[in-house]
């Protein structure tokens, strides 16, 4: 089964009278409890492709499909509430909210999805504690270090057991010692079923997908599988 | 969104900008305080007036008497014959010297001096600390007695007994018989505490001023203030062939006409607090739309992990509200306050809190935060996601 299936999209700019085309027709279906990694250059469309699958941006034209959820007909609020069911990002600047303290950036999704204060407190202190951030829940993120504000994202992304973990160049700000540990994370929440896609331009860092799509100018230009696609084994209770 | 959460999260947000929250609050603090402050001011005067009227009785008719070029004077037998007029309790026709040189001893200080008859004591209310009024005889006899006020008393006896010493009204000689009770300014402004009171025809023959300027009428009761009125317009016209020359004022008709100028004065000033509270406003929609264009990153974040147009204009409006309530509410502290305090500065100005105008002045506060803060709030909640987010 299909966590996501891209159909022929296309986004274009049009900049006065130039039209820019930043994505030339693209297709990718990703299996639910995949790995992917997409890569390119700076330019190839893969930052708009990324916004694009987290639903942040409306492509031109194509169809988009996230498990099992038709998403051209859908205004901005079921847009929003798509994005805070399904979709968990974990962004290259950590994007935390700077005034609220760990525990409440990761409560923030379940606020918006409208659970109880008194559950919501309670599964983050539980997200911070899986990530070892137990300890953390009252600190600002300008008091953490880089890794471990992306861990509180990482808890944030994983609050509201997402069918979609998007990473956009998660280790970017990262040294390479807490960029390997943030992957390996990434890397075991695959292990434990999550469906990943990965935005990067290191090609070090997509080796550890089981798939790497590489994009240039707006177009795939390869698909290759690394490890095997998993057998679909999640979500038997979810409707 | 539950509401306590939007207002948990604007508290988080007002806290965590301390300095410019206060700032944006002052124009509100100083609608709210302004407006409370004026009007407990404006019906501590409304309310001062009815009760000096209230003292006074409303059954009293004040006669102004100007004169016109055919007759410019009353008899003074003309004007008590009035008395036997059905509906007519007492009449008091007065002469009035002021500023005259009053001397004890060495003393020498200068205070209105009225001549009257003893019918006025009691339309106007006041009471004798020592001795007694001026009476009938002592004008049948062109007595040189004089009642003084509680001022007069003060200033030329202190301690002393005043009574049974003379006092020398412009080189004549009076002796003092009675001491008034301190009472404050009466409607007409005079005070009958700095007044010296002797009979009415002593002082006609002694100071040559023989014109009765002004004369109180009382009414036997309220019903027939009216009536009397009549009567006494008739007699006026009558005497004077014209109906000019002299005019009457009825206590309740004056009441009613000080305390709508007095309305009228409050409601302008209010007016003014209350452009000042929307000034306040203005000031809360230019820090909101600020907060906006610098949150910009926050609210893609917020809207990238779910949430809704709805969600995220609420959340600005709601803290555009907590503000200017919080502003609205220290406001109406400092208003009371202000209210409370202003007698101990302005000891002759009462003031009067109105519980009312200081809950409306309060929800109008907030009312003009949620205003004022929509246009800031709509624009926060229609970013687009991506934009709000590549934003730095």
């Amino acid at each position: 089964m299909n966590m996501i299936e891209l159909n022929d999209i296309t986004k274009t700019y049009t900049r006065g009278q130039e039209a820019l085309h930043i994505l030339r027709g693209i297709t990718l279906h990703i299996a639910e409890g995949d790995f992917v990694a997409i890569v390119g250059p700076s330019g190839s469309g893969k930052s708009t492709l990324m916004n694009t699958i987290g639903l942040l941006d409306t492509p031109t034209s194509g169809s988009y499909v996230l498990d099992n959820v038709p998403t051209e007909r859908l205004g901005d609020n079921g847009l929003a509430e798509l994005r805070n069911r399904k979709i968990g990002f974990i962004f290259q600047q950590f994007n935390l909210l700077p005034r609220l303290t760990a525990l409440e950036n990761v409560e923030l999704p379940m606020i918006y999805g409208g659970m109880a204060a008194r559950a919501r407190r309670e599964r983050a202190q539980q997200m911070l504690e899986a990530l070892g951030m137990g300890e953390r829940g009252q600190h600002k993120p300008s008091e953490l270090s880089g890794g471990q504000q992306q861990r509180v994202a990482i808890a944030r992304a994983l609050a509201i057991a997402p069918s979609l973990i998007l990473a956009d160049e998660p280790t970017g700000a990262l040294d390479s010692q807490t960029g390997a540990e943030v992957l390996e994370l990434i890397t075991r929440l695959n292990e434990q079923g999550n469906t990943i896609v990965l935005i990067t331009h290191d090609s070090h860092i997509a080796a550890s997908a089981k798939r790497v799509v590489t994009l240039r100018d707006g177009a795939v230009i390869a698909d290759e599988r690394l490890a095997p696609q998993p057998e679909s084994r999640r979500r038997e209770a979810v409707s | 969104m539950r509401p306590w959460e939007l207002l948990g999260m604007a508290l988080a947000t007002v806290r965590a900008n301390p300095l410019r929250t206060v700032l944006t609050m002052l124009g509100v603090i100083i609608g709210v305080s302004s407006v409370v402050t004026l009007v407990s001011i404006g019906q501590g005067t409304s309310e001062a007036i009815a009760k000096q009227y209230e003292s006074l009785g409303t059954n009293l008719l004040t006669v102004n008497l100007m004169g016109n070029g055919r007759a410019t004077n009353l008899n003074y037998d003309d004007m008590m014959a009035l008395e036997n007029t059905a509906g007519i309790q007492a009449v008091a026709p007065t002469v009035t010297k002021n500023g005259t040189t009053v001397k004890y001893d060495r003393d020498e200080e200068t205070y209105n001096v009225v001549g009257t008859n003893d019918r006025y004591l009691e339309m106007q209310k006041g009471e004798m600390a020592d001795g007694r009024f001026l009476a009938q005889a002592d004008l049948d006899f062109r007595n040189h007695v004089a009642v003084i006020g509680s001022e007069v008393a003060e200033q030329f006896f202190g301690k002393d007994d005043p009574l049974g010493e003379e006092i020398n009204i412009s080189g004549y000689i009076y002796t003092v018989i009675g001491v008034l009770q301190p009472k404050g300014s009466n409607t007409s402004g005079t005070s009958l505490d700095s007044t010296v009171f002797v009979p009415l025809n002593t002082m006609q023959r002694d100071f040559k001023s023989g014109s009765i300027r002004m004369a109180y009428v009382e009414a036997a009761s309220s019903d027939s203030v009216s009536r009397v009125q009549a009567v006494l317009e008739a007699f006026l016209y009558n005497q004077f062939k014209s109906s000019n020359g002299y005019n009457i004022f009825n206590s309740s008709e004056l009441l009613s006409a000080r305390t709508t100028a007095s309305t009228t004065m409050t409601n302008q000033l209010v007016s003014v607090a209350a452009i000042s509270l929307l000034v306040g406003g203005i000031g809360i929609m230019n820090i909101m739309l600020v907060t906006v264009s610098e949150r910009t990153r926050e609210i893609g974040i917020r809207k990238s992990i779910g949430a809704k147009r709805r969600s995220i204009l609420l959340q600005f409006l709601v803290e555009a509200a907590v503000i200017s309530g919080m502003g609205g509410f220290v406001g109406l502290a400092v208003g009371v306050a202000l209210s409370l305090l202003w007698p101990l500065f302005n000891p002759s100005q009462a003031t009067s809190i109105s519980v009312n105008v200081s809950l409306y002045a309060f929800l109008f506060s907030v009312l003009v935060g949620i205003v004022f803060g929509l246009y800031p709030a709509n624009k926060a909640s229609k970013l687009k996601p991506i934009d709000a987010l590549r934003f730095d």
